[in-house]
């Protein structure tokens, strides 16, 4: 590196000067070149290879892990990456439905839960995963006061060594056994509740290998799994790599094989040869929630926002038109979907004019519509579309945002706003994702004064239910009401994406069911490096 | 020189005092509360919210919490985190020289890019020279550092594939690797970090350069290369010293965002994510840990101005 100079005698001098500090950067240069050189694609950079059959999948650590231990887990989506080495007592699939699991069978009868273990079963460190076992795993989380569900319980008996009856004083006991598919249903080997934070010991497919924290989390496949070939690669790496543009250019490097990924993601991926996409709806959806004061305690009032929003279009929008479009608070496959209520708010500006004027409200009618803070572009999106649209047909919209953490505080407690536009996290059990909006006592019906005892009734059957078509059908029969009486303005269900290297993975893979839910991996298969 | 250091070490002790007194009381504002996420969120019942407020002490008068957790911290103990229950201590101990390691670097970058830059523009005042270290730097300051680490990982590591997109190796356990890993993060914080040293010392030389004892030294027949390198150079560097004490502090306490991006598990993140849970602990204990780090830094470049400048009397 050499600097010109038109100028003479000193000016040559400088010349030498510069060129000698020159030489100086070079060198660092040329050093920092040659150790870039050295390592090449050893072990520092990935080359897009799943060496020696793990996956290596991203995972935020920073924002969705908090413990190993499901006993000492405070946060949901510690389950995506501890459920490998536990499992659960319980399965759930994508349409809510429980499956057997480490449970084979269930019985519910009043307040007590009776589960009957699947045979055969033992923990990796050889302990038989008995009801003497799930006893004690359960009493290990009951200690988590986090798991509302497991705090009601009062009694856990051993009725013989493959069965085990939970009573329970106030959570209805199917509500359990949905919390059971969850962290809630994770059964740490007796002799490991000690020191789980550390070294997690369950009867999953996969085992404990080493955790960095925050960094990466490694799991090789148990041999001593009971359901043997039902995972078909050697192990999981998962690796820190942070939600939104990080995920994709890791993805885009080779660095991961597979990453969930954001909607907003999805048109910078689709496009990229060696990149597929999995997607599934999910039971969250985007939603505008009223406050029932005025001028939203008038059914007319409620219907003209009914008719007056795009759904399709903000689906579109908002999330690149992945998500079902909602026409009630269940999608499809759910159920709790109601055929009988499915068409009554399609796309209306002329109707939702007409049903403002008929609420004999004076127009324009003035609403503050709160939307979450902290300049998230998908709800700046959503919040925008939306105060368009009601301006449109005789409201006039004010946006006040609330940041995430402050909502409850905000938006429920010091009752700011008339109504609440976000993503509504999904209830994996249906009748409680009715329950914690119109049931009596519940956090979200107090703050927005929408208590329904009609709604309350029926769901408390619901949720007393001993089948689950008893349940399907008492949810059905609320959410009749929650859509005829315009409680709810749903829009669109939110999809979860998992983008994946081609190159590297093949079989069928899936999309979470639920943001933080584990993915299911079984279809999943890993080519040769 | 040393009781200088002695007095304001001591000097440091009421400052902290203040300092955490600040830090314990404004973390209480921080919207959110950990009470009702530990009992189960939305679904808590007010009694279940109350119970986990008891457990955590957070029901206690304020003072009495502050002064509980300061008794704690002088000891070492800095408490839990509300969430993953690990020692806030033992976690910043492993986080920081991660952290360390990363802002060493880019203030390696800065001065390796920086010095040679206002060396350059200083020496050459008016000339093309000049005008390009302004437009870059000008360029350099305009550039968002998270910008310019999302470009660096798409050419380096997605398109190039040279340089891995994310990750971090100890030192420890292979340097090569560990390099590997910070090069990104290094240019992406440094890059930005060096403009305004060059733009210091390049207005800092310009002065100095025009001074009698340079023009003596130039006429008694001194190379060049020692008058701008041993004469200048040490006289110039003063204000720089100081950019490069603030730009190393902000290094400290700004990686988050370069930490996010290229999942590197320093401090940063962990006071990101510790605000976003209002983790109070880890949140009370990376600030006061920041702040011993910032208040050491500053007394380190006032010991060094009078290295650089016997002018500048200590006392």
């Amino acid at each position: 590196m050499t600097i010109s100079s038109r100028r003479g005698g000193a000016a040559a001098r400088r010349h030498r000067g510069s060129s000698h500090a020159g030489r100086w950067v070079g060198v660092g240069m040329a050093a920092a070149t040659l150790i870039v050189a050295c390592s090449g694609n050893g072990s520092g950079v990935s080359t897009g290879s799943a060496r020696g059959g793990v996956l290596r999948y991203g995972y935020d650590f920073s924002s969705q892990f908090t413990n190993l231990d499901p006993g000492k887990s405070t946060g949901d989506c510690d389950a995506i990456a501890i459920q490998p080495i536990f499992d659960t007592l319980v399965h759930r699939d994508a349409g809510g439905n429980i499956l057997p699991g480490q449970a084979e069978s269930w019985d519910i009868q009043g307040n007590t839960l009776t589960l009957h273990l699947r045979s055969g079963i033992t923990f990796s460190d050889g302990e038989p995963f008995d009801a003497n076992a799930v006893k004690l795993g359960l009493e290990h989380l009951e200690k988590n006061t986090s798991y509302s569900d497991l705090g009601t319980v009062t009694s856990i008996d051993v009725l013989d060594p493959m069965t085990v009856r939970i009573t329970l004083n106030g959570t209805p006991p199917i509500e359990l056994l949905y919390s059971l598919s969850t962290r809630e249903g994770m059964i740490v080997a007796p002799d490991h509740i000690a020191d789980a934070s550390t070294h997690p010991v369950g009867a999953g497919p996969f085992v404990f290998q080493s955790f960095t924290p925050g960094a990466q989390l490694s799991l090789r496949a148990n041999p001593t799994f009971w359901d043997k070939g039902l995972y078909k690669f050697g192990g999981i790496d998962f690796t820190q790599v942070g939600v939104g543009p990080p995920s994709v250019t890791a993805l885009k490097a080779g660095s991961v094989d597979m990453v969930s990924v954001q909607p907003e993601s999805y048109s910078g991926l689709k496009g990229e040869p060696s990149v597929g996409i999995a997607t599934q709806t999910t039971t969250s959806y985007l939603q505008f929630q009223f406050r029932f004061t005025p001028p939203f305690d008038n059914l007319d009032a409620r219907q003209a926002v009914e008719f007056a929003v795009n759904r399709a279009q903000i689906n579109q929008v908002v999330q690149d038109g992945l998500g079902e479009v909602a026409n009630q608070t269940f999608f499809k496959a759910s159920l709790g979907y109601n055929r009988s209520v499915a068409a009554l708010y399609d796309y209306d500006p002329a109707k939702a004019h007409q049903m403002l004027v008929q609420s004999g409200l004076p127009l324009p009618v003035k609403i503050e519509m709160v939307i979450p803070g902290g300049n998230i572009s998908s709800m700046e999106d959503l919040g925008a579309i939306i105060q368009q649209e009601l301006d449109a047909v005789g409201f006039s919209v004010t946006l006040k945002r609330v940041l995430g953490s402050d909502i409850e505080a905000g938006y429920y407690l010091a009752q700011e706003g008339n109504a609440f536009a976000a993503e509504r996290p999904g209830e994996p059990y249906a009748p409680v994702q009715i329950y914690d909006q119109w049931g009596s006592n519940q956090f979200v019906a107090i703050w927005s004064k929408g208590e329904r005892p009609d709604i309350t009734s029926i769901i408390l059957q619901a949720l007393s239910a001993t089948s689950q078509s008893q349940a399907a059908q008492l949810t059905q029969q609320a959410e009749a009401i929650v859509t005829q009486q315009a409680l709810d303005v749903p829009i669109a269900f939110a999809p979860e994406l998992m983008a994946y290297s081609t190159s590297t993975v093949g079989g069928a893979v899936h999309a979470q069911t639920g943001v933080c839910d584990a993915p299911d991996l079984t279809g999943v298969t890993l080519k040769k490096s | 020189v040393a009781a200088y250091i002695a007095r304001r070490l001591l000097a440091i002790v009421p400052l902290l005092l203040l300092i955490s007194g600040l830090v314990f009381s404004m973390t209480f504002l921080i919207p959110g509360d950990p009470a009702r996420i530990l009992a189960g969120g939305l679904h808590a019942s007010p009694a279940q919210v109350t119970a986990v407020r008891h457990q955590l002490g957070l029901d206690r008068p304020l003072v009495a919490q502050y002064w509980t957790w300061l008794g704690h911290a002088l000891t070492g103990n800095l408490g839990a985190s509300l969430f993953t229950h690990n020692s806030v201590a033992s976690e910043i101990g492993r986080r920081f020289p991660i952290t360390l390691s990363l802002a060493f670097g880019a203030l390696f970058v800065m001065l390796i890019l920086g010095i040679p830059a206002g060396v350059l523009a200083g020496t050459h005042p008016g000339t093309v020279v000049d005008r390009l270290v302004t437009v870059g730097t000008s360029t350099a300051i305009a550039v968002p550092d998270f910008w310019l680490g999302i470009m660096l990982v798409i050419v380096f590591a997605v398109k190039l594939k040279i340089m891995p997109a994310i990750g971090y190796v100890g030192l420890t356990q292979s340097p090569v690797a560990w390099a590997t890993h910070l090069y990104l993060p290094w240019l992406a914080l440094g890059i930005a970090g060096a403009a305004p040293i060059a733009r210091q010392l390049r207005g800092a030389l310009i002065d100095v350069l025009d001074q009698d004892y340079i023009r003596t030294a130039d006429a008694k027949g001194l190379p060049r290369r020692v008058i701008v390198l041993k004469h200048a150079l040490k006289n110039a560097a003063i204000a720089p010293v100081t950019v490069i004490g603030i730009q190393f502090a902000y290094l400290l306490g700004g990686t988050v965002i370069i930490e996010y991006i290229y999942s590197i598990p320093g401090l940063g993140l962990y006071f990101f994510d510790a605000l976003n849970g209002k983790d109070l602990p880890v949140i009370q204990g990376v600030t006061l840990v920041v702040a011993v780090t910032f208040v050491l830094l500053n007394l380190a470049v006032d010991v060094l101005y009078a290295y650089i400048n016997p002018k500048v009397r200590l006392g």
